[in-house]
């Protein structure tokens, strides 16, 4: 099996290149400025230059304690994405809401004709 | 009856006499409102006072009353944590961000307790969106902790447990994602109730973590949060994770017997990073507990401390994917000017954010990454399962579990605000508990230094009646939670 590594985004993990799967020692133990900035861009944040070597470290030591984690022997363990393993309860696919959209949009920041306004995005 | 006896009086006391015609609706909440006033400004637990809207409510519980129609809460005053939507009263979650925003609906726990009859006074400070353990990530400041203005409440409810300590209210709302109810309750010497998860509607409750967040009550007596915790239960269609299951009348079990009753001590939890002296006291109560007829037994939580990795990188990542919402666009903060949508989103955020808020989210987006997902929030998900099996193999030898709310009395303001990871290790007892989905509630229990400390209990899920039970029968033991603080500015 061959290792691979990732281009750029988040600095080096290895993957293995069948399963695509993170190899425990491989893990980045902390995170760059430069993997701060893309996260926070996915993020939709904007990280003040003066404050990126405060925030990357920080982040990087609640990487390191999160990293307590790789400790547990997981195998065969099912993920588990609510307490009572509840399933989604459906209901009739009926219209119950009534149209609140006047109420809903008057604490909105800037509204035309019951529409959203946003920066121009087409040229 | 003086006025200071109506600030501490029970929720149930205060039933009697608005019954009785003692005391009606509007002087109950006229009294509290000028406590407010007079008495809020170094503890700063409150981040909107609702006056018109509570008397307007006072007016029609002192109409129910006459009319015969009143609840045991009718007329009650009560505070709501500021992360619960109220229709027509501003509701931030303590953020720059919600500054503006006043929610056009009630949440579905303000409308049940509306409907129960109870008057909002206000609604109180907190952690930005729940997020903290002291109360000192607020945009509206931090909240002073009442037995000392120099130390936290506890968070996120601090506001709260501030003022539920103060006698601003009997009652108030709270939730509890890793440890906000029963943290804050133990730190101000109030009894804090997280319910089981699914037990409480979450609709209008602006969303942290969705898997574990819960809302519960934050009283000063275990008869009162269950007195409360009768009005906020139940199944909810504008909430598809409440749960189906019945609501039992919670005050009915009070009194029972609790001989026999097995409570488990986790050996985890009484290791050497609890306080000795949180130790001792902690052991004391559970001694009260024994005179009653439990027997405590010895198990073991092995995961404990790994519980603190594994929500640390849950609770994250289901806030970063519901904060994402706040995008400058339909409700919340908009940055000045945008130069095109990106900047509108990165501005409005950043500026409407605080750094905790912030921290988590990139924390959280990145468990959540491409290469990243298995690695950290499905490892995290599988560990929160083994954690999960360790408290029900523990359920098979014991009833209900104790041991301590938090590692030590309340710490001083600012001495744990730059670094987070001293701040995450405040919920090391409490958030495993959220992981699980069980009920757990903190009671007064003791005093150090002039500071309260918090018993814990954690029962099996939807088994808050033998919490309750336990809790009341510690309470008529003991009276730790009579203790109430002095306060400066207050007429003795």
């Amino acid at each position: 099996m061959e290792n691979v590594t990732t281009k750029g985004f988040l600095g080096k993990v290895q993957y293995d290149s069948v399963r695509i799967l993170p190899k425990c020692l491989d893990y980045p133990m902390s995170v760059s400025p430069a993997d701060v900035t893309q996260v926070a861009r996915l993020a939709r944040l904007k990280i003040p230059e003066d404050a990126l070597s405060d925030v990357t470290d920080r982040f990087s030591r609640i990487l390191d304690m999160v990293d307590e984690l790789q400790q547990v022997d997981t195998q065969g363990i099912e993920p588990m994405s609510n307490p009572h393993d509840m399933v989604q309860r459906l209901r009739a696919d009926q219209v119950t809401e009534p149209d609140q959209r006047a109420a809903l949009q008057s604490v909105s920041p800037a509204v035309e004709q019951g529409y959203f306004l946003v920066p121009r995005v087409i040229d | 009856m003086n006025h200071s006896d109506l600030s501490y009086a029970s929720a149930k006391k205060l039933s009697t006499m608005l019954k009785q015609g003692d005391v009606s609706a509007l002087e109950l909440t006229s009294h509290f409102l000028d406590r407010i006033r007079q008495l809020d400004g170094p503890l700063n637990s409150l981040i909107t006072v609702s006056e018109e809207h509570a008397i307007t409510a006072a007016k029609a519980a002192d109409k129910a009353l006459s009319d015969g129609t009143a609840t045991p809460l009718t007329g009650i005053p009560l505070l709501h944590k500021d992360i619960f939507c109220t229709k027509g009263i501003k509701t931030t979650c303590a953020s720059h961000m919600l500054d503006n925003f006043v929610p056009p609906y009630d949440a579905t726990v303000v409308s049940r307790l509306n409907a129960a009859g109870t008057v909002t006074l206000g609604k109180t400070n907190m952690d930005e969106f729940a997020m903290g353990s002291s109360n000192e990530t607020s945009f509206y400041g931090a909240v002073a902790n009442p037995w000392d203005t120099d130390r936290v409440p506890g968070g996120s409810s601090g506001g709260s447990a501030a003022a539920i300590a103060a006698g601003f209210a009997p009652l108030s709302t709270g939730t509890d994602t890793g440890g906000s109810i029963r943290q804050p309750a133990a730190l101000c010497g109030i009894t804090g109730l997280k319910p089981t998860y699914g037990r409480v509607s979450r609709r209008g409750i602006i969303a942290f973590a969705s898997s574990l967040d819960q809302a519960g009550p934050m009283t000063r007596s275990v008869e009162d949060a269950a007195l409360m915790l009768n009005a906020m239960c139940g199944i909810d269609d504008g909430d598809s994770t409440s749960a189906d299951i019945a609501v039992p009348d919670f005050t009915t079990l009070l009194e029972q017997d609790i001989a026999g009753l097995r409570i488990g001590l986790p050996k985890e939890y009484f290791s050497n990073d609890l306080d000795p002296q949180v130790s001792a006291q902690i052991h004391a109560a559970l001694a009260e507990l024994e005179k009653e007829g439990a027997k405590l037994v010895d198990i073991e939580l092995p995961h404990t401390h790994q519980g603190i990795a594994t929500y640390y990188v849950i609770a994250p990542a289901e806030a970063s994917a519901n904060l994402s919402r706040y995008d400058g666009v339909r409700f919340g903060h908009r940055c000045d000017d945008p130069k095109d949508l990106m900047d509108l989103y990165e501005r409005s955020r950043s500026e409407g954010f605080g750094d905790e808020v912030q921290r988590r989210i990139l924390v959280g987006t990145y468990a959540l990454s491409a290469g990243f997902y298995d690695a950290y929030f499905k490892k995290a998900q599988q560990v929160r399962r083994i954690i999960a099996n360790d408290f029900q193999r523990a359920f098979e030898q014991v009833d209900i579990i104790a041991g301590p709310a938090a590692p030590s009395v309340a710490f001083k303001k600012g001495e744990k605000a730059a670094d987070p990871l001293a701040m995450y290790m405040e919920d090391v007892y409490t958030l495993s508990v959220n992981l699980a989905g069980l009920p757990g509630m903190s009671v007064p229990a003791g005093m150090i230094d002039g500071l309260p400390i918090g018993l814990q209990l954690i029962g099996r899920s939807f088994d808050e009646q033998t919490l309750l039970n336990a809790g009341h029968r510690f309470q008529q033991r003991t009276d730790w939670h009579l203790n109430t603080p002095t306060l400066a500015g207050a007429i003795s």
